[in-house]
């Protein structure tokens, strides 16, 4: 892993505290005086904000990851001709027959944005939103695609995204985890979904939450003591830590022993910040309300994962997913479809809105999508089956531009035709709102350079500010 | 750059041979010599020709090349520039298909290409495609040897001891080794790395009285062989190979299915290592003992099975080349510590391995069936058999088929006669019912009884059948030889819809002057002779690659540190002489591992204290010189045995088994009894080795601890410092209850009232094998009376005591 000198730090977020905590502000030695040679020893926090390639847009990520599929032509890629060809049959594709989606869509903004009437709420974000229409996955299996929107690979075990945004630029509050994934599904791939495979483990992410359950009720592991309280458990820490400063002494210029009593000293915070920043009901009610928090059912509980994000990119974390699911709506298509994007529709806009009002939507890449689309041709009347070769994610904040639609499928929505957009380009641009370069961000593992995007991924340019 | 046919290739090789035509009208001939040649040569060939280089596997110098295409599929489609390749490309419309890619052609030129393709292409360059379009290799061997591994094994003149050759290199570059370690930590080291639990106060004060009796050397020699002969030796050296070869009991991919089989190799590398196998033989049984009649040696084959697998993947072919790269993986870098999959798309960035080094490689396991079982559909599309095992295996396979078969065949008969039955009685009651004539009724009732006759046959033959079930067969996981050995074409990039020559099977090239190269004979597979030749003792690997991993194991780091890649981009070894004696005495004393071992920590350098030592470190803060023994973690399994032991909690009995294979033959993911037993699998106190280790699903305890990554080859863990540690140790379950019970064996069992510091001494003595200073029990007497009552406030100290970075580390 690369070390930065204090002076090349770049990112406008660093202070000197930042920057002193990379290089060792240790219990042991004054870091600063030491020789060349003991710095490359000196501990040196892996987890401390680090300088990107080159100055980011956005300086944190929430992805809002929709399992199953959600439905493209229903929501947001507007597809005129599509209607005007319902129930005409699509050659080389079993003789089945486009169906129109079922809902209108209406120009929105003064960008104009075409989106479903199931997303009133959102709509009214049209401006801010950059509308990927022209995604494209390599498979229609759910387990396969869902794991390369995650690591770029289906085929090997690969770091995710989120492990490798936190590789690349550190956290800004060391006293939380640095990428976070709310109620992530335990099958599709599960953990490999957001772990490290071969970085370093304290890059992966910190799971909360079980898939499908409210996070309402949930925390982190291991962060609350049932026996001891506050007082007591600082004396355990402080006979804990002298013991370890004797054996520091005892070793000198031990970066691995400092590393202990650092760990302890985080944890004992993160037991103090974690549960706060989970705690919800910190917020005003009109806030939880905005959020759709106590409307209930599936409305309140991904609210409730939006305002948690929300709650963690202010504090610093640098990555957050979010999951909702399931989109895969083979049957039942009209029921599903809205009561899903009901589900969403409020708190996403809540998200936007309330990012905004704290400024904080400009350095916040808001993303929202699944492993693929969904068929504007169906074999049952009311459902639509899996579609890989064309489908729909949009974007906000974090530098990209708003109210404009990226890509295109066919008339029909079948395939992406212009500015296709394979998932190495999508990881690829996300990186680059970091500012993190795609091909510069490498991990040496078995003998060769690692990256998110293997040999593949171009940066989606034409979305950048 | 987009791949915009991701990989899949569209070209028919019969229908673009039945094009080329001999005879070419002369006008379009002088209009192909005039216009179109001299583009392609001067645009085209510098990136995409047999002399040059062939990029994305295309080959724009002949005719039939041309038509074959390349990764992406022909480049052009006679008579349909509309639809060829080379037009998008040129014409630059799609922004990921843009050729040349510095400069665009002329407009003219682009209108001569698409009339040539509109005339039909015609072409009359030959120079063949198909073995031509195998990418040229630019590997150069004689140069590639240099690299230091090719040298044979060659032990320092003169050197009858390590210690010999680790002192002369610290004289070399200027360091003086520091001093050996006290007794206190010498022996938790011996414990720790020869077992993997730590000493009992009892054991660590007899291994002091030796000292003071034998000396330091006499004592720790004894210590040493007595442990190396314990059984939970093979539980601490074996967990360590484990690790190397990716050992899990599940698939571990998008689909989690159960290896319920996997754990008898876990087993057989256990036993192998306390019976100190011939590491030589324990290479050759892993990768070719199904050759032998010993199930043992088939058993060890579960090796090339249990990697993960793509079992939802649709394509066999591309399954199977998956699982043949995963092997090569397995192998090369286990055995050999060799990267060789990186040459599975092209020739290998960094070693003298050429693509088609690989496909030699690929054709052996090709011919080889991988049994591992797994249970087919919910999305596994991929399952196979598995090994029968045992006793007259095969036979008890054979008896229990045809049991199932006719159990199948009598149950499907007991169905339809109930069905029936149930009919019938239906029917008669209606009859009944409706007060039909008595004649209608008795006939029916008549049938009625022939029916229930018949379906109580049906239940006499189920039940005789089961009476006299076969016994259930045992299964492991491994592979055997398919019937007819079979070569593998080289793919180019990796994709088996590209197709280049056949490469014959056999052993990278680069070795042939070192070893020579076995030759494999028509009808065989070539797997005997892979492991034959990696269990060689001239293989200038094999040996090296072994006896840095346990050198690794006891001092910390590799003398090789990328200990799972020796090749040109692994790093240098920091004293080649040692990793030569080490390898040499490793096979002179006939691959013994415990030789080894014993050899090592007999040994100074072993011994050395981790202390500081300022100039020292100014010249090698790392330690790479070993003027030092590094300061180590305990891994995963150690903290959670110990703390059991520490607790009076450890069931040191081997686990019978794994709770995998209660839970059957299953996806993992879906199952919520699985889960369960998985649950109850991890509460269980036998030593972490025998915990079920679910790819995927990992215990946390284990996870938390920075436990291999099981879809991975790991030589060397990770080692963190992260707060979800601290707050495993601060605030889990598993360490409360567990410092409970330490603080009540620290109190005693026999009645006997302790004062305060007694107690205090009795927790150091128990978790950290010494006694505390006066200060250290002032600050815990501190801590205790912290709380109201003095209970708590021993469990309180007995958790920070298991908290502590001395008794994480050893020094």
């Amino acid at each position: 892993m690369k070390t930065h000198e204090c002076s090349q730090i770049y990112s406008p977020g660093l202070t000197r505290r930042d920057c002193l905590s990379g290089v060792s502000a240790g219990f042991g030695y004054a870091a600063f005086s030491a020789l060349a040679a003991q710095q490359a020893q000196a501990y040196q926090n892996p987890l401390a904000p680090k300088s990107p390639h080159f100055p980011g847009t956005a300086k944190r990520v929430i992805f809002a990851c929709m399992r199953g599929g959600p439905s493209h032509v229903d929501t947001f890629d507007f597809k005129p001709q599509l209607a005007k060809n319902d129930g005409k049959t699509v050659k080389g594709k079993g003789n089945r027959k486009l169906k129109k989606s079922p809902w209108g869509f209406k120009k929105h903004g003064e960008s104009g944005l075409p989106i479903s009437a199931l997303f009133p709420q959102l709509a009214k974000h049209a401006d801010d939103l950059c509308l990927l229409n022209g995604m494209y996955a390599n498979t229609p299996a759910h387990p396969q695609a869902f794991v390369q929107l995650h690591t770029g690979s289906f085929q090997f075990v690969r770091p995710s995204l989120g492990a490798w945004s936190l590789y690349g630029l550190g956290t800004e509050n060391e006293n939380l985890p640095g990428f976070i994934t709310l109620a992530p599904p335990d099958r599709v791939g599960g953990a490999q979904n957001y772990g490290s495979a071969f970085l370093p483990a304290l890059y992966q992410g910190t799971k909360i939450g079980d898939y499908g359950q409210s996070v309402k009720e949930t925390g982190i592991a291991n962060l609350k003591n049932n026996r001891l309280d506050k007082k007591q458990q600082r004396a355990q820490l402080d006979f804990l830590q002298s013991m370890n400063r004797d054996m520091l002494e005892q070793q000198q210029k031990s970066s691995r022993i400092e590393g202990v009593i650092e760990s302890y000293e985080l944890a004992f915070r993160m037991q103090a910040e974690m549960p706060d920043v989970m705690n919800l009901n910190d917020e005003p009610k009109k806030i939880q309300e905005m959020y759709g928090i106590g409307k209930g059912g599936k409305v309140d509980s991904f609210g409730r994962q939006c305002l948690m994000a929300r709650r963690f990119a202010e504090a610093g974390v640098r990555f957050i997913e979010l999951s909702h699911g399931s989109w895969d709506q083979h049957n039942g298509l009209s029921k599903n479809l809205t009561a899903n994007c009901r589900s969403v529709d409020q708190p996403l806009a809540a998200l936007l809105a309330d990012l905004k009002q704290r400024d904080m939507l400009k350095d916040t890449l808001v993303i929202w999508g699944g492993e693929f689309g969904r068929t504007p041709h169906v074999k049952r009347d009311d459902g639509r089956d899996h579609n890989a070769t064309g489908f729909s994610f949009w974007m906000a904040g974090g530098g990209v531009k708003g109210g404009m639609r990226y890509g295109a499928t066919d008339e029909n929505g079948i395939a992406a035709v212009e500015n296709r957009t394979s998932f190495h380009d999508f990881h690829a641009t996300i990186l680059h709102t970091l500012g993190l370069d795609h091909e510069k961000l490498t991990y040496r593992y078995a003998g060769r350079d690692f990256r998110l995007t293997d040999v593949h991924g171009e940066v989606m340019r034409d979305i950048l500010i | 750059m987009k791949s915009f046919a991701a990989g899949f290739c569209l070209f028919c090789f019969a229908f673009s041979s039945a094009l080329a035509d001999p005879k070419i009208p002369q006008g379009q001939l002088d209009f192909f010599e005039k216009k179109i040649r001299p583009v392609l040569v001067e645009n085209c060939y510098s990136c995409h020709s047999k002399d040059e280089k062939i990029k994305g596997g295309l080959r724009l110098d002949s005719k039939d090349a041309t038509l074959m295409g390349g990764d992406t599929g022909p480049a052009i489609e006679p008579g349909e520039p509309g639809s060829s390749l080379l037009v998008e490309a040129i014409e630059w419309g799609n922004d990921d298909l843009q050729m040349p890619p510095k400069h665009k052609l002329k407009p003219n030129e682009i209108a001569d290409l698409k009339r040539w393709i509109q005339m039909g292409a015609p072409d009359p360059r030959t120079g063949g495609s198909k073995a031509g379009t195998v990418t040229k290799s630019e590997i150069d061997y004689e140069k590639g040897r240099e690299h230091w591994i090719y040298q044979p094994v060659k032990k320092p003149a003169g050197a009858k001891k390590l210690d010999e050759v680790v002192l002369a290199k610290l004289k070399a570059e200027g360091l003086e080794p520091v001093g050996i370690a006290e007794p206190e930590k010498l022996v938790r080291r011996l414990y720790f790395d020869l077992i993997g639990l730590p000493p009992s106060p009892p054991q660590a004060n007899a291994f002091f009285a030796d000292v003071k009796k034998l000396g330091r050397e006499k004592a720790v020699a004894k210590l040493t062989d007595q442990l190396l002969n314990s059984p939970h030796f093979g539980e601490r050296w074996g967990r360590h190979w484990l690790d190397v070869v990716r050992y899990a009991e599940s698939n571990g991919m998008e689909r989690n299915f159960l290896y319920p089989k996997a754990w008898k190799y876990r087993d057989y590398v256990i036993a192998s290592f306390n019976n100190d196998k011939p590491f030589d033989q324990f290479a050759k049984e892993q990768i070719a003992g199904d050759f032998t009649n010993s199930d043992e040696a088939k058993i060890a084959t579960g090796f090339l099975a249990i990697g993960p697998k793509m079992l939802n993947e649709r394509d066999k072919e591309v399954f199977g080349y998956e699982v043949i790269d995963e092997q090569i993986d397995a192998t090369s870098r286990a055995f050999l510590g060799l990267t060789v999959s990186c040459a599975r798309c092209h020739d290998h960035k960094f070693d003298a391995i050429s693509q088609a080094d690989y496909y030699k490689l690929a054709g052996i396991f090709r011919s080889t069936t991988t049994h591992f079982g797994t249970k087919a559909g919910g999305g596994n599309r991929q399952a196979s058999t598995l090994m029968a095992v045992g006793e007259n295996a095969e036979k008890k396979a054979a008896a229990w088929k045809e049991y199932n078969q006719k159990l199948a065949q009598a149950n499907k008969v007991a169905k339809q006669r109930q069905g029936k039955v149930n009919g019938t009685k239906k029917r008669l009651a209606a009859l009944k019912k409706q007060k039909k004539p008595p004649a209608q009724i008795s006939k029916m009732e008549a049938e009625m009884a022939e029916l229930t006759k018949e379906m109580k046959a049906s239940n006499n033959r189920i039940d005789f059948l089961k009476k006299n079930r076969p016994p259930v067969p045992d299964y492991a996981m491994g592979v055997t030889d398919r019937e007819k050995p079979v070569d593998s074409p080289l793919l180019i990039r990796g994709n088996p819809e590209t197709k280049a020559e056949v490469v014959p099977r056999g052993i990278p090239a680069v070795f042939e002057p070192v070893t020579g190269l076995p030759k494999i004979a028509p009808d065989a597979s070539g797997r005997l002779e892979l492991a034959n030749w990696i269990a060689d003792g001239k293989n200038p690997l094999t040996a090296r690659v072994m006896a840095n991993r346990i050198w690794t194991h006891l001092l910390g780091d590799g003398i090789v540190p990328t200990v799972d890649n020796f090749g040109e981009s692994g790093q240098a070894p920091s004293n080649v002489e040692l990793l030569d004696f080490l390898a040499a005495s490793f096979m002179e004393s006939g691959w013994s591992v415990k030789n080894l071992i014993r050899e090592i920590v007999t040994s100074d350098a072993y011994q050395r204290s981790s202390g500081h030592h300022e100039k020292n470190y100014e010249i090698d803060p790392d330690n790479r010189f070993v003027w030092r023994q590094s300061l180590r973690r305990l891994d995963a399994e150690s903290i959670r045995d110990s703390i059991l032991t520490f607790a009076g909690e450890l069931d040191p009995s081997p686990r019978d088994g794994s709770v995998v294979d209660q839970m059957g033959d299953r996806n993992f993911g879906r199952d919520k009894k699985a889960t369960e037993l998985l649950r109850k699998g991890i509460g269980t106190t036998h030593r972490s080795v025998y915990l079920p280790i679910i790819r995927n699903a990992t215990p946390t305890g284990l996870k938390i601890f920075d436990f291999a990554e099981s879809s991975l080859i790991v030589g060397k863990r990770n080692e963190t410092n992260v707060p979800s540690q601290a707050l495993f140790m601060m605030n889990s379950g598993f360490i409360t209850n567990n410092s409970k019970k330490i603080a009540e064996r620290v109190c005693g069992t026999d009645g006997k009232v302790r004062k305060q510091n007694e107690l205090i001494w009795r927790g150091f003595q128990l978790v950290l094998g010494r006694s505390p200073s006066e200060e250290e029990t002032a600050r815990a007497a501190q801590l205790i009376a912290s709380h109201e009552n003095p209970d708590d406030g021993l469990i309180t100290f007995c958790q920070a005591l298991i908290s502590s970075a001395e008794f994480r580390y050893l020094n």
